[in-house]
């Protein structure tokens, strides 16, 4: 399934605006593939906010062909 | 000798022009660190309870740390110090830049001012000569116009100044000093202070060596830090586009305030709307990268606008909290118009927050029909738009019209024409900053109940939920007080010491008492850090009860803690309990919520704090 992502913050590399993810996959396993693509990322996702159709979900929620997701990566400060 | 520090202070009284020194001595270094550990310690000795904020008594200080003017990074920060105006309480605030430096080497650790002058006046430091000089002739202008006039009048072209804008002079509550051009110890008034002792300007120029105790040591800190920093993406992103990278991701997950604080990110400021105002976007104004002295991240820009509806030849990147003020607060994503709103608050010396803050309830109050076309002056002050956002801020520079009314802040604006309350986004009547309690909750207890209010820079548990770190669920409110009080002393250190908030995101632990260690000679580790600090803000605390001020007197408006829930988006249903935080960390900090009284045991064991007890206990006729 396809899943359309926007990235904010601090995550500034190109990630693409689609991530292909098998069925049944959740959040979880999103970040992972995120992961997978840019290792560095790894310790900015644990902390990102992450919304899906413009809510605030859990890892563990399930996604859906064509969610929108955002990866939000706030500063702490400024 | 004592390392890290110039050993001195000056003490300026405008009122009769007499200039003293005082040695710095080992005890206040220690007990107090420096920056507002020292200002409060001083201004609780020297100030009347009850000054005027706008009056001879009130002191002003501008104060440095033990790390400032040395080689550790991350060491350009300065403070000042005084009542203030708009809370009538203590309070201080820090900026960036190379002023502070400059202050040490020419031969102060700090400079504390009183009385009023007669007529417009500058205090000219050069490597420890001090005169009060005329400045008439700069009196109106802006606080870029005054520091080149006064490279050329003091033929000191390395000079650096901390000097008021024409929004100081006019005394306007939300002004305040700006030093390099475009650095701001913006909040709390400080331009009004300065502007009611006709004081424009400090001018410095120093030469000095800050002796350290091991500068092997020293450099042996920065590099661990180097080390980090080039493994670190958040170092990355703030030294390519400096702390504005984050202004569309805090918009839409909550961490920034939308639409004054009752709208939500990703329904009311869209993720197109929020890139435009990010530093991503802004990318393409960049000239050049600023850091401030001794930096090695830089997260800031000078910027030349050539496009849009306000070209400006030289002006500098938006910070974070300035794009969020103007930006998802005001519900405008007009860069020209961010840009330039920017620009007026640094010439005229404004505090970016309170006035973005302040437009934006106005823009409530006119966008539900509370205050008129006619009672703004005829600007069509409708949500996002930039034209009025610009013309309304330029009345406030001014004092024009309504904008002298508004150029005192919201809360005074609110009181002066009997309505708005209902709207007001403040903590103790000043504007809060940029990041939501909502998004991160132990920032309420900070933003209500620290003893320098609505601020995001006094640490406590709100520090670490801001950047999405979450040791426990952020909505569980119970036990906190402990953790809180560990966050908060940590952070006092870290202003005192002369370091920037900012070192912490990109450092390895512990380089703060590191720094100290290396720079004082003092072994200072964790235990210290916390009776330090735990010292230091009981200092600034007791400042406020001496003013009657008790804990039940802060006071946090409702939007900002979820009273009323958001209907929705990632904050939706959010309520903080702020009161419970509140109470959880007076009770660590040995601080009865009632009185504001700390215990006795607690004000002995820490030491240093005899004028405290003498007049919470003795004077009080209590055994001690």
């Amino acid at each position: 399934m396809k899943i359309k992502m926007k990235y904010f913050g601090l995550i500034t590399n190109d990630l693409g605006s689609e991530a292909e993810l098998p069925e049944g996959s959740s959040v979880s396993d999103l970040l992972n593939h995120i992961v997978k693509q840019d290792p560095n990322y790894k310790e900015i996702l644990t902390r990102a906010t992450i919304l899906v159709n413009n809510s605030k979900v859990d890892i563990d929620t399930v996604l859906k062909h064509n969610d929108e997701v955002m990866v939000l990566a706030v500063l702490g400060g400024g | 000798m004592l390392y890290g520090y110039a050993g001195k202070m000056l003490f300026v009284n405008l009122s009769n022009d007499e200039i003293k020194e005082e040695i710095l001595t080992k005890e206040l270094a220690e007990k107090f660190i420096g920056g507002y550990g020292f200002g409060a310690k001083i201004l609780y000795e020297m100030m009347p309870a009850g000054a005027d904020p706008l009056g001879p008594e009130n002191i002003l200080g501008f104060l440095t740390g033990p790390t400032t003017g040395t080689k550790s990074f991350f060491s350009g920060r300065y403070t000042i110090v005084h009542k203030s105006p708009v809370t009538g309480g203590w309070n201080d605030a820090n900026s960036g830049g190379y002023f502070g430096p400059e202050l040490k080497k020419a031969g102060y650790d700090a400079i504390f001012i009183n009385g009023i002058s007669e007529k417009p006046v500058y205090i000219y430091i050069n490597d420890g000569k001090v005169e009060i000089r005329d400045a008439s002739h700069l009196w109106g202008m802006d606080t870029k116009k005054v520091w080149s006039v006064l490279k050329e009048e003091t033929k000191e072209q390395r000079l650096r100044i901390s000097a008021i804008g024409p929004a100081g002079e006019r005394l306007s509550y939300i002004s305040c000093p700006i030093n390099d051009g475009h650095r701001a110890p913006g909040r709390g008034g400080g331009g009004a202070v300065m502007g009611s002792k006709n004081l424009k300007a400090i001018a410095v120029r120093g030469t000095g060596e800050i002796p350290v105790k091991n500068p092997e040591k020293l450099l042996e800190i920065n590099k661990k830090i180097s080390a980090v920093m080039k493994e670190s993406q958040t170092a990355y992103a703030f030294r390519t586009w400096g702390t504005g990278v984050g202004t569309p991701a805090s918009a839409l997950s909550g961490d920034s305030p939308v639409k004054n604080w009752g709208g939500v990110g990703v329904l009311d400021f869209e993720d197109d709307k929020a890139q435009k105002v990010g530093a991503i976007a802004l990318d393409r104004y960049k000239t050049k990268k600023y850091s401030c002295a001794n930096c090695p991240l830089g997260c800031g820009a000078e910027y030349k606008v050539e496009d849009g509806r306000w070209p400006i030849e030289q002006t500098e990147r938006p910070e974070y909290e300035t794009a969020a003020a103007f930006g998802s607060t005001c519900l405008c994503s007009e860069e020209d118009a961010l840009l330039m709103c920017n620009e007026i608050c640094n010439i005229y010396g404004i505090d970016t927050i309170s006035a973005g803050m302040t437009v934006a309830w106005a823009m409530e109050c006119y966008n539900e029909g509370v205050l008129s076309k006619e009672e703004l002056d005829g600007i069509d002050l409708t949500w996002g738009n930039g034209e009025a956002m610009v013309a309304l801020l330029q009345k406030m520079a001014d004092g024009d019209g309504c904008g002298k009314i508004l150029a005192n802040g919201s809360q005074y604006a609110a009181k002066y024409w009997g309505k708005g309350q209902e709207y007001l986004q403040t903590a103790s009547g000043i504007e809060l900053p940029m990041h939501d309690p909502r998004f991160a909750p132990g920032l309420a207890r900070t933003y209500q109940f620290d003893p320098t209010p609505g601020r995001h820079v006094k640490g406590g548990i709100g520090s670490l939920q801001m950047g999405g770190n979450e040791l426990t669920d952020k909505y569980v409110y119970t036990d906190t007080g402990m953790m809180d009080l560990v966050l908060t002393t940590n952070t006092e250190i870290m202003n005192s010491s002369g370091l920037c908030y900012f070192h912490a995101l990109v450092s390895p632990p512990g380089v703060q008492n590191e720094f100290i260690s290396a720079i004082t000679g003092m072994e200072f580790d964790d235990k210290e850090s916390l009776k330090t600090g735990q010292r230091i803000y009981l200092m600034r605390h007791a400042f406020n009860v001496r003013e009657g001020l008790k804990p039940s007197d802060f006071k946090l408006t409702r939007r900002a803690v979820g009273k009323p829930p958001l209907t929705a988006g990632p904050l939706q249903g959010v309520t903080v309990d702020e009161e419970l935080l509140g109470k959880n960390f007076f009770e660590s900090a040995g601080i009865d919520f009632e009185t504001g009284k700390p215990s006795l045991e607690l004000l002995q064991k820490l030491g240093g704090l005899d004028e405290v007890i003498a007049d919470m206990y003795v004077k009080a006729g209590e055994t001690v």
